[in-house]
């Protein structure tokens, strides 16, 4: 599958990117693709393009705060986890997604 | 005569400076009026008890009125106090501030418990049974009440004060420590004061009073009098008149020795409405565990007193009387907290806040004993200001590299003849022991000008700063500096001594000066009297010329000690004392940087070595641009040496050169702010952690005390400015979701204004911690503390990138099983760092 996801946390410091490592690592042990937008303190990283989220499969939103510009993901399929969970079960999100 | 001047201390007229100027008063037949205009008071200068009730503030305009037969002398000797005596009394006198702990800043833990409130004065922790003194009252009225005749309770009063005044004498003889002197003198010249007796006699002979009853009603309206003063200092005066009454009115009752019960049996929790320092002292300080006092002091003698024996101190505490006798109490005197038989967790919290305290002295002492260096391995010695024994010992224990500067004038300020040699070496052998084999640096005195002293009448002058002061004078009162050269020669034959010279502006002066110390030393010789005959010969740097003249003062000297306080002014043309133009000052101007610049270049270039002894050198700001220029050593105010020994080692020298260069383009002291502004906030210049922010094996139970542990440390480091503060915006962080993971590793973390410095603080646990209900417990916690506006970026992506690799096993078993501090460190920083600079 091909699958972009936007990860963010409270504080912007170390989930967003905990979240991002994780969804990252497992989707390729999965053999998915997958891109993962960063929206913690320095700002958004690795910006998912229109094209990114056009040609994606599905989308996961792995967020403890609301994303930023979300008008971008309208009519895509979009999983939304609390982030944590990407953290800790990165795995049962992918499952999720699967169903 | 009339005498105007501008009241010029901060405090106000309070009973030090008064009671100097009553001294002062007192020497002259003639009369002396004190008249304040600002508040349409006077008094009779004779009378510390008048003179406080005038209610002086900062600012006050006032006149000494002279009248009387020997009105001419008493004018220029009052003239001479007032210009130069008076605006220093408060000098280096209120080095503690007093600590008024807010009650938001209570830890969670201990909200919700029971509690009493007052004001943490003297910081501490003390713990043990309630012990109330003198719970019953005290006698006010004389037993049955009447007046046998005027004339016999005259009588009776006068032997009551003469009686006080002999235990004051004999608390003094008993070896009361210099802040304890300072005291018992000020409550001896309330006791003495003579318009206090006056009104009381008045009040015996023509109002019929008793003693006690007059004695009462005089003490009562000096004290509403003071209650009345703007400034709380001032204000809490009230509570020394009060105390010398109180002495007094014991002494009428024929109440022998001290007027309160017995000092406790065990260590206790004293307790009292209102203790005077006498009191305090006669308690015995070994017993007291904790002091809670009920009147809300902050700045009376027993808090100051309290403060200089160590004991831990919360006064204003209401409901303090209904306290149990002999049940436990735990006072908090770092926040203003007092519990009666403690919770359980309250129990806790303690017993982890005594752990945290004692194991953060131990590390005080641990990094006392590593010499100044920075994290790329660069030497900066860091060495004390003393003027005292004492100051030497605090600046050993605290970590001293040496004594960078003693000032020598200080220690004999009080004194009415100038020092002879035997009182000299005394001192410096005294010293000398104190530094347990440090360098010392003995600077002779700089004395006349701003630094006026009694032992050495000099006439006023016109501009004392550019006047006639220090080595100037030397030649005029040879005697007294050769005493002074002499002990320090003999004082050199027992220990790494070095003499030093202020306010040099010329070689030829540095010429004339070795001479002389070449005649000490061949008298010493030829006297038969031990001592050093090669002692090394420094000067101070603090003059223009002598910036300029570094080459040929080389060839003279064997060292320099650059004092920027004074080269700021000269440098600027401003002086320092003067409000309007204090900005010229500045310790940042370039102009000073680059004098600082060429007096290193010079010096370093034939061999020299150049410590700096000013203010600047004790600023945690300015340790980057000094770090950079170059200097030797640093010397600064004893207490400050582990805040800045740990800030020199977190940051690297090799960063800092570049830094100082960019300084020295700079056109003006805000460029160099600003500079310095964005150093700080790049990664590599502060490390974002170092080995003194990791702990291997922490004893902590609780997610709260590990907390307090790691920021304890971030502490340390002048990292952090609030324990407390921090610790909530981490625990507000982890209300929205638990940070701790599967895995046994918790990241908690927070951004706050209370945080100066991005840092990262590691601990692993000795046996897991459960991390909060329902979690499985922790080995390993990542403190990450941010401040709130950080524009750090890259600091940001070292820790974004941490956190990513935190998410592999064999990152976290790498952490788990390092076996050192440093290794911690470098897989946190190099790792992470050199990963930052990967694209992903």
């Amino acid at each position: 599958m091909k699958i972009v996801a936007v990860t963010s946390c409270p504080t912007g410091i170390a989930h967003t990117y905990m979240a991002a490592e994780q969804l990252e690592k497992t989707a390729k042990r999965l053999g998915h693709t997958i891109k993962v937008e960063t929206q913690g303190s320095m700002g958004i990283e690795n910006e998912l393009s229109d094209e990114d989220i056009r040609s994606a499969d599905a989308v996961i939103f792995a967020a403890g705060i609301p994303v930023r510009n979300p008008e971008r993901f309208a009519g895509s399929r979009i999983l939304e986890v609390p982030v944590q969970d990407a953290i800790k079960n990165p795995a049962s999100v992918f499952e999720r997604l699967a169903r | 005569m009339d005498l105007t001047f501008t009241f010029p201390l901060p405090a106000g007229l309070h009973a030090r400076p008064a009671s100097m100027l009553q001294k002062e008063a007192a020497r002259f037949v003639c009369s002396v009026t004190f008249v304040n205009h600002s508040r349409n008071s006077s008094a009779d200068a004779r009378s510390t008890l008048a003179l406080l009730s005038t209610l002086t503030a900062n600012g006050d305009e006032c006149i000494l009125r002279i009248e009387g037969e020997d009105g001419q002398s008493a004018y220029a000797a009052l003239k001479e106090f007032v210009e130069r005596v008076l605006p220093h009394a408060d000098d280096g006198t209120q080095a503690v501030p007093p600590i008024v702990a807010s009650e938001a800043a209570r830890p969670r833990a201990l909200k919700g418990a029971a509690a009493l409130r007052g004001t943490a004065v003297s910081p501490g922790i003390g713990v043990g049974p309630a012990f109330h003194i003198g719970g019953a009252s005290r006698p006010r009225k004389k037993q049955d009440g009447t007046v046998v005749s005027p004339s016999e309770e005259v009588q009776r009063f006068d032997r009551a004060v003469e009686k006080v005044q002999a235990e004051i004498a004999e608390l003094l003889r008993a070896g009361a420590s210099k802040t304890s002197s300072a005291i018992l003198q000020v409550h001896r010249s309330i006791a003495t004061d003579p318009m206090l007796s006056e009104r009381v006699k008045a009040g015996i002979t023509a109002g019929k009073q008793s003693a006690e009853d007059a004695l009462a009603s005089v003490s009562g309206d000096y004290a509403q009098t003071l209650n009345g003063a703007d400034s709380p200092y001032l204000r809490e005066r009230a509570f020394d008149v009060q105390d010398v009454a109180e002495r007094i009115l014991c002494a009428l009752s024929g109440a022998t020795g001290e007027p309160r019960s017995a000092s406790p049996a065990e260590l206790s929790v004293c307790i009292a409405e209102r203790l005077s320092a006498q009191e305090l002292l006669a308690l015995g300080k070994e017993r007291i565990a904790a002091l809670i006092l009920q009147r809300g002091e902050t700045t009376s003698h027993v808090v100051i007193l309290a403060r200089a024996l160590g004991i831990p101190c919360v006064s204003g505490v209401r409901g303090a009387e209904r306290l149990l006798a002999g049940h436990p109490l735990i006072v908090d005197a770092y926040r203003g907290i007092i519990f009666q038989d403690p919770t359980k967790e309250v129990e806790r919290f303690y017993k982890g806040e005594q752990r945290i305290r004692a194991e953060q002295s131990e590390r005080m002492v641990r990094d006392a004993a590593r010499p100044g260096t920075s994290r790329d391995g660069a030497r900066l010695e860091i060495g004390a200001n003393c003027a005292s024994p004492e100051e030497v010992r605090t600046a050993v224990k605290n970590g001293a590299e040496g004594v960078g500067v003693f000032r020598t004038e200080l220690a004999f300020a009080d004194r009415e003849n100038p020092p002879t040699e035997e009182e000299h070496l005394k001192l410096y052998l005294e010293v000398v022991e104190a530094a347990e084999g440090r360098p010392i640096i003995f600077r002779t005195f700089d004395v006349g000008g701003d630094k006026p002293v009694r032992w050495l009448p000099l006439p006023a002058e016109e501009n004392p700063f550019l006047g006639y002061r220090a080595v100037r004078m030397y030649e005029e009162y040879g005697s007294v500096i050769d005493a002074q050269i002499r002990a320090i020669l003999r004082a050199a034959a027992r220990g790494p001594v070095q003499i030093m010279f202020p306010m040099v502006a010329s070689p030829a002066e540095v010429h004339q000066l070795r001479e002389r110390v070449q005649r000490c030393q061949v008298a010493l010789a030829r006297e038969g009297i031990n001592h050093r005959p090669d002692v090394p010969v420094g000067i101070m740097v603090e003059i223009p010329s002598a910036v300029m003249l570094m080459d040929h003062l080389c060839d003279a000297v064997d060292f320099f000690s650059v004092g920027s306080n004074d080269l700021a002014q000269y440098l600027a043309a401003a002086d320092r004392g003067n409000e309007k133009v204090r900005h010229l000052c500045s310790g940042i101007q370039p102009a000073l940087l680059r004098s600082f610049q060429h007096v290193l270049e010079e010096a370093h270039k034939r061999g020299k070595w150049v410590g700096l002894c000013g203010e600047l050198a004790g600023e945690e700001r300015a340790l980057p641009l000094l770090l950079g220029l170059g200097f030797d050593e640093l010397s600064v105010g004893p207490r400050g040496i582990p805040r800045l020994k740990a800030w020199l080692r977190s940051m690297n020298k090799s960063e800092c050169i570049p830094l100082a260069r960019a300084a020295l383009q700079a056109p003006s002291a805000s460029d160099v702010e600003r500079i310095l502004q964005e150093f700080v906030s790049q990664p590599g210049a502060v490390e974002l952690t170092e080995s003194n922010l990791v702990v291997l094996a922490s004893k902590a139970t609780t997610k709260d005390e590990l907390l307090r542990e790691l920021l304890s440390m971030l502490d340390d480091g002048g990292r952090i400015d609030s324990v407390d503060d921090v610790l909530e915006a981490v625990l507000q962080r982890e209300d929205t979701f638990s940070t701790a993971m599967e895995h046994g590793m918790a990241l908690p973390h927070c951004k706050s204004a209370h945080v100066l410095v991005p840092s990262i603080a590691v601990a692993r646990l000795s046996t897991t911690c459960q991390w909060s209900d329902g979690e499985a417990g922790v080995r390993l916690v990542l403190l990450i503390t941010i401040p709130e506006r950080s524009a750090a970026s890259a600091h940001l992506k070292i820790i974004a990138t941490l956190a990513r690799r935190l998410m592999h096993e064999e990152f976290r078993e790498a952490l788990l099983q390092a076996s050192t501090r440093e290794t911690v460190v470098e897989l946190i920083l190099r790792e992470a760092g050199s990963h930052a600079a990967l694209p992903h």
